[in-house]
């Protein structure tokens, strides 16, 4: 074999040699199985579908985001979206079948805080990864805050309170009495609780009372809640409740200086209310004009991504987050081994829409709490302004109400 | 007496008024066709929507909308009463529930699907009737006109037009007016439009206190069982009464227990099986078989 030869088949060995690992490599991407993360939100069956249907946005931008990119480990991340129902048995059923027959990496999602539970229970003993971004009742951290394999993103009912209660306080001139409503399901009880305690000698409570969420009219609470002549009115419930409480005290003309309610952003706040839903302040995770670091970029991309959503709920954020989370956490792991994963989620350190994302221990026994921080958002000329706290303030708060 | 209790008794009545626009077209196909439509309060639902996307996207007072709840909601009863309550009226009740129960769960997600799960309401600023320092909600106060209006009218096609007394016959003895020849499908096929499209209506009225929501049907549904137990079988008279017993009752539990109103909500629970084990015919409805 003379010199020429030896290089042309050296040549050929290499290039075949090269093709058959690259094709192998491109085989190993493209047609190895995919990574399975399961999610179970409320999509429809009850009001929480409303949050239930936000979160989605939010997981499959990230869901496209991520197979933009390459996937995870090189591998299609596919995302099982499973409906709750807002029904704990289909919660169960759900969360159970995504753990047990779709074997799942992680479940991710969740919304109410009764499902949550539910589902918890009833699969606590497989101990799978949860990355949960729902519930926020107090009991659901007594009772699975402490287990390793539990991560909990959405701030606890007592973080709530508690930056309602600091806003309170921080009122000039201060108010002294309060009239205080709440939906009488796990989340308005606990969410109750909480209040009396931090406002205990600081305030006066002078009404204390629960409604059933979705009833048709308020017009009986309202009137009782207005003999009291409180300062401030604070309501525990859901976006449809909301909307009739805020018309009928105007209906009934029950001027409290402050109409105090949980999460005022939901769509349809501003083209339901007009002018009525001025002044209304509340408190929430997330707003979309906060100094969040790749916030407004973040939102650029979604409304192009989905043009017809141009309102959106902190689920949206949150959803993405949730799952952003988990597939940053199995990277880091480079592996699908739960240790390892649950490793990685503790050191979790990202920046997301919603904020940074980092696991720490939370008051109440928690293990892996990820945001804290809340803020007070009062509508104005039908926009919403952040007023409290001060360094993350866009506005004054206005008050009393006009 | 004292100001609050006025204020008690007007919450009251307005409320019941919403009640018995609802309880109307349920009223209607029960006692002439004895069956139960648990389809009726998604209803209501899409007569809720059609005024809130009128008004949302053409302006269309939704006054005017009204009228066309009723159209609407009068041809989707039609559909629904030619591909499906037809062809169960001689099945066993079980069937017949089963049916509505499955036109309920589409309806729903039809409008989860079309309309998201958000709540959506009229922006119709708030303009209250001050007498004193007692305040009356116009929007509550026209819906008690109008509801007060369409159940004497229908109370006078019932007892004095001829069709009201066909409608009348065909409930009280469906095979003696088929042997004197009344055409009783299409008698069904109407009265079934009918009632639809008074669920449309009321509907209709019921987004200018409330919301537009895939969900809101089934509670309010929930209350015009209560007031059709209530009633009795075939007495629209005394729907007024027990839409007044109900709407009463829960603003004045509401004012005057402690916690009350978390108590109002399950009056109604509390009325149905009250009534049914001491007087399941109502306060003074007809006995049927």
């Amino acid at each position: 074999m003379n010199f020429k030869k030896f290089i042309y088949l050296t040549l050929i060995i290499i290039i075949s040699f090269s093709t058959s690992i690259l094709s192998c490599k491109k085989q190993s991407v493209t047609e190895q199985e995919p990574i399975k993360i399961g999610a179970v939100i409320p999509l429809s069956g009850g009001a929480f579908a409303q949050a239930g249907q936000e979160q989605r946005y939010g997981l499959i931008m990230a869901e496209r985001e991520i197979n933009e990119k390459g996937g995870i480990l090189g591998r299609r991340l596919e995302l099982i979206i499973e409906d709750d129902q807002c029904k704990s048995e289909t919660g169960i059923a759900a969360a159970t079948k995504l753990v047990t027959q779709d074997k799942v990496v992680a479940l991710i999602g969740g919304y109410s805080s009764t499902i949550t539970f539910a589902q918890m229970n009833a699969i606590a003993s497989y101990e799978p990864i949860v990355v949960w971004m729902g519930a926020s009742s107090v009991k659901v951290e007594h009772e699975f805050g402490p287990k390793e394999w539990f991560f909990h993103l959405h701030p606890w009912d007592y973080h709530r309170q508690k930056t309602v209660v600091e806003f309170l306080d921080s009122i000039n001139p201060k108010p002294k009495t309060i009239a205080l409503t709440y939906e009488d399901g796990i989340y308005g009880t606990t969410s109750a609780e909480y209040f009396r305690k931090y406002v205990e000698g600081k305030f006066e409570i002078v009404f204390d009372e629960p409604h059933k969420s979705g009833s048709s009219d308020f017009t009986s609470l309202l009137t009782k809640a207005k003999a009291k002549n409180p300062d401030i009115f604070y309501s525990v419930s859901y976006a449809g409740d909301y909307l009739i409480q805020i018309k009928q005290s105007k209906d009934i003309e029950f001027k409290p200086k402050a109409f105090v309610i949980v999460a005022p952003l939901f769509p349809g706040y501003k083209d339901s209310l007009g002018k009525d839903g001025d002044y209304v302040v509340g408190v929430n995770p997330w707003a979309p004009n906060l100094k969040i670091e790749g916030l407004s970029d973040w939102l650029d991309k979604f409304h192009k991504l989905f043009p017809e959503k141009q309102e959106i709920e902190y689920w949206v954020p949150l959803g993405y987050s949730n799952l952003m989370c988990i597939a940053d956490a199995i990277n880091r792991a480079k592996s699908l081994d739960k240790d390892k994963i649950i490793k990685a989620l503790k050191d979790t350190d990202l920046m997301t829409p919603f904020g940074r994302l980092k696991f720490e221990p939370s008051e109440e026994g928690g293990l892996h709490q990820a945001f804290t921080n809340l803020v007070m958002v009062q509508w104005q000329n039908l926009e919403p302004v952040v007023v409290f706290p001060k360094e993350v303030a866009g506005g004054e708060f206005i008050y009393p109400i006009p | 007496m004292n100001l609050m209790l006025i204020q008690t008794i007007i919450n009251g009545f307005l409320v019941s008024s919403v009640y018995l626009i609802v309880t109307l077209g349920l009223s209607l196909v029960l006692s002439i066709m004895r069956i139960v439509n648990f389809a009726h309060g998604e209803f209501v639902m899409i007569g809720a929507y059609i005024t809130y996307w009128f008004y949302t996207l053409f302006k269309i007072n939704p006054y005017i909308s009204l009228f066309l709840c009723f159209i609407i909601l009068f041809i989707i009863g039609l559909f629904v009463y030619k591909v499906g309550i037809n062809k169960i009226l001689d099945e066993p009740s079980l069937n017949q529930v089963l049916l509505t129960f499955g036109f309920s769960i589409l309806f729903q997600n039809l409008a989860l699907i079309l309309w998201t799960a958000n709540a959506y309401s009229l922006p119709l600023k708030s303009n209250p009737i001050k007498l004193g320092t007692i305040f009356l909600s116009r929007e509550r106060l026209n819906i008690f006109i109008i509801g007060l209006i369409i159940t004497l009218l229908i109370n006078y096609i019932l007892n004095h037009t001829n069709f009201g007394k066909t409608l009348l016959a065909i409930s009280q003895n469906k095979k003696a007016a088929l042997l004197v020849g009344i055409n009783v499908t299409n008698y069904y096929l109407l009265s079934f439009g009918i009632a639809s499209g008074l669920a449309g209506l009321a509907g209709g009225l019921v987004s200018f206190v409330m919301y537009a929501s895939p969900f809101i049907g089934v509670k309010l549904g929930l209350r015009a069982f209560t007031i059709i137990v209530l009633a009795g079988l075939g007495n629209i008279n005394m729907t007024i009464v027990a839409s007044l017993i109900l709407g009463l009752s829960e603003a004045m539990i509401s004012i005057y227990l402690p916690q009350g109103s978390g108590w109002a909500e399950g009056l109604s629970f509390l009325l149905i099986l009250s009534v049914l084990a001491i007087k399941p015919s109502g306060i003074k409805g007809l006995r049927t078989e």
